[in-house]
């Protein structure tokens, strides 16, 4: 009898499963691609199902199920209500993804729409910002991957950290955006359809007033609809995702990959599909404390209540949902990450004449450097999935005026926003460290708006907004 | 304040449903994309 809920063996054999059919379905897809659009943005022509898909997969990552339930099981219902209003952030990229398809008809990436509109101060500063964000996340996905392996099979964590990194890179490599895309619309199935069948058995077996019953007598802080660190957590939480959303160019390089008339209702429907997705993970947590399960790690609270529910069965299915959400993120995150490196700084500032083969192939390399620095950072296990997850809020927060200002309001300069950006994170950094991680996002955010008024106030310029269709330009003048 | 139970479970039931939903709708659309000839 093993103490894991799954054999070594058996995680292995997933593994090696999901491993083959993902990389060989990711060079099937990447057979399309013959320009660098094609492999960057899938020929901007994705349609809507896929497009939703991939909105909502994407923005379900290791935190959607592992640290959504441990928010929950520290802070309580506000844990799970509180991470479930990150839906905003796709909620309200919607409206900015149709702005940015007709302001940028020709764009690439984030880094390229803060150049244009802002100037190269502000870009260095967005650059710093988005390489350290994307880092943070990709380490959080590459560590979630070998605690989950490790926690659920026995298998080590170094080992099982190596194999998710090298999938997702595999098959990125391929296939470019297009598996990534495709790939993501069967991972949102099966993310979807496992965790409603686990909370879908722990209601039957456990009983939701049973739950309430246990926690009103044992745990009356979990039930608290006033807990003032959760709540301060809820609008941390919401400005965290905006930030998150609105500057990654995960989510720019989607907008700009959907046909122009499906970039709103995807990222509508995507985010209304993930609204009730923590809620569902959260929830989990909760039947921890009358299963008198206390894990060694809280971002493992999750997957030890499914184990020891649903036994072997919910160890698989628990597995493979995690296993799925790290995918559907990693090599978005990679992918856009790699578009960001390539178009900003290799093809914008080294060599402006490369070649549409050139790009592709330093596009490619840059997968694979992605994979292997994710890879070297992940292997000593620095910090919780939460910890990691919220330093990285002081960080985006700052840009969530910028970037909607810089879509929508032609007066705010890039020497405001390079300003804002670079104060924002400082003082969230400060917040995080002086008060608590729940408020890292909130300061962040302040302070940047409250710049970026200043900036608009002073300000008696005007942007053209023509100058953000660059290749036009460039065309023009050939 | 604690949440009562009758909120609770309706919390759960309804951010079930809507998880229970989601795939439905997704095939929906990837039926209706694939018939359309609208995927790519």
């Amino acid at each position: 009898m093993t103490e894991f809920a799954l054999e070594t063996s058996t995680g292995i054999t997933i593994i090696i499963l999901f491993g083959v059919f993902w990389v060989a379905f990711g060079y099937w897809l990447g057979r399309k691609n013959r320009t660098h659009e094609d492999f960057a943005l899938a020929g901007r022509n994705v349609g809507f199902a896929f497009a939703a898909a991939t909105a909502m997969a994407t923005w379900v990552t290791s935190n959607t199920t592992l640290v959504a339930p441990q928010l929950t099981y520290q802070f309580g219902i506000w844990g799970m209500i509180g991470y479930s209003f990150a839906a905003l952030g796709l909620i309200l990229f919607a409206p900015m993804a149709k702005r940015i398809k007709e302001l940028l008809p020709n764009g690439y990436t984030s880094g390229d729409f803060v150049r244009l509109r802002y100037g190269n101060l502000a870009w260095l500063v967005f650059v710093v910002i988005s390489v350290v964000y994307a880092f943070g996340w990709l380490i959080s996905l590459g560590m979630a991957g070998g605690i989950l392996l490790e926690s659920l099979s026995g298998l080590d964590y170094h080992i099982g950290m190596t194999t998710i990194l090298v999938i997702c890179v595999g098959y990125t490599l391929f296939g470019g955006m297009r598996a990534v895309i495709a790939t993501d619309f069967i991972q949102a199935l099966i993310i979807i359809v496992g965790v409603s069948f686990i909370a879908y058995w722990l209601i039957d077996n456990v009983g939701l007033d049973s739950i309430h019953s246990n926690l009103t007598a044992e745990h009356p802080q979990l039930l608290d609809l006033l807990f003032p660190a959760a709540v301060m957590f809820l609008f941390n939480n919401i400005f965290f995702g905006l930030g998150e959303i609105f500057h990654s160019n995960v989510w720019w390089s989607r907008a700009l990959s959907f046909k122009k008339d499906v970039a709103y209702k995807a990222y509508l429907t995507g985010g209304l599909l993930w609204l009730p997705i923590p809620i569902v993970t959260g929830f989990i947590a909760l039947a921890a404390p009358q299963l008198g399960i206390f894990p060694p790690s809280p971002d493992m609270i999750g997957p030890t209540v499914a184990a020891a529910v649903l036994g072997k069965v919910g160890a698989i299915i628990v597995f493979v949902v995690i296993f799925s959400a790290l995918a559907s993120s990693l090599d978005s995150l990679l992918a856009a990450t790699s578009d960001l490196v390539t178009q900003d700084i290799f093809h914008k500032k080294l060599k402006p004449n490369a070649s549409d083969k050139t790009l592709m192939r330093f596009n490619r390399s840059c997968i694979l450097g992605l994979g292997i620095m994710t890879w070297l950072l992940c292997l000593p296990r620095i910090a919780t999935l939460g910890a990691l997850l919220n330093f990285a809020g002081a960080f985006v927060a700052s840009t969530i005026w910028p970037i909607l200002l810089g879509l929508y309001q032609r007066r705010l300069t890039g020497g405001y926003a390079a300003f804002a950006m670079a104060l924002g994170t400082l003082s969230g950094m400060l917040g995080y460290f002086a008060v608590g991680f729940y408020v890292a996002a909130l300061v962040s955010c302040a302070i940047s708006g409250l710049i970026c008024l200043v900036g608009i106030i002073r300000s008696d310029k005007q942007f053209d907004w023509d100058q953000l269709n660059e290749k036009e330009q460039v065309d023009a003048n050939q | 304040m604690l949440i009562n139970e009758l909120a609770f479970e309706w919390l759960i039931f309804l951010a079930l449903l809507m998880t229970g939903v989601a795939p439905i709708l997704l095939l929906g659309l990837f039926i209706k994309d694939f018939i359309s000839k609208t995927i790519w």
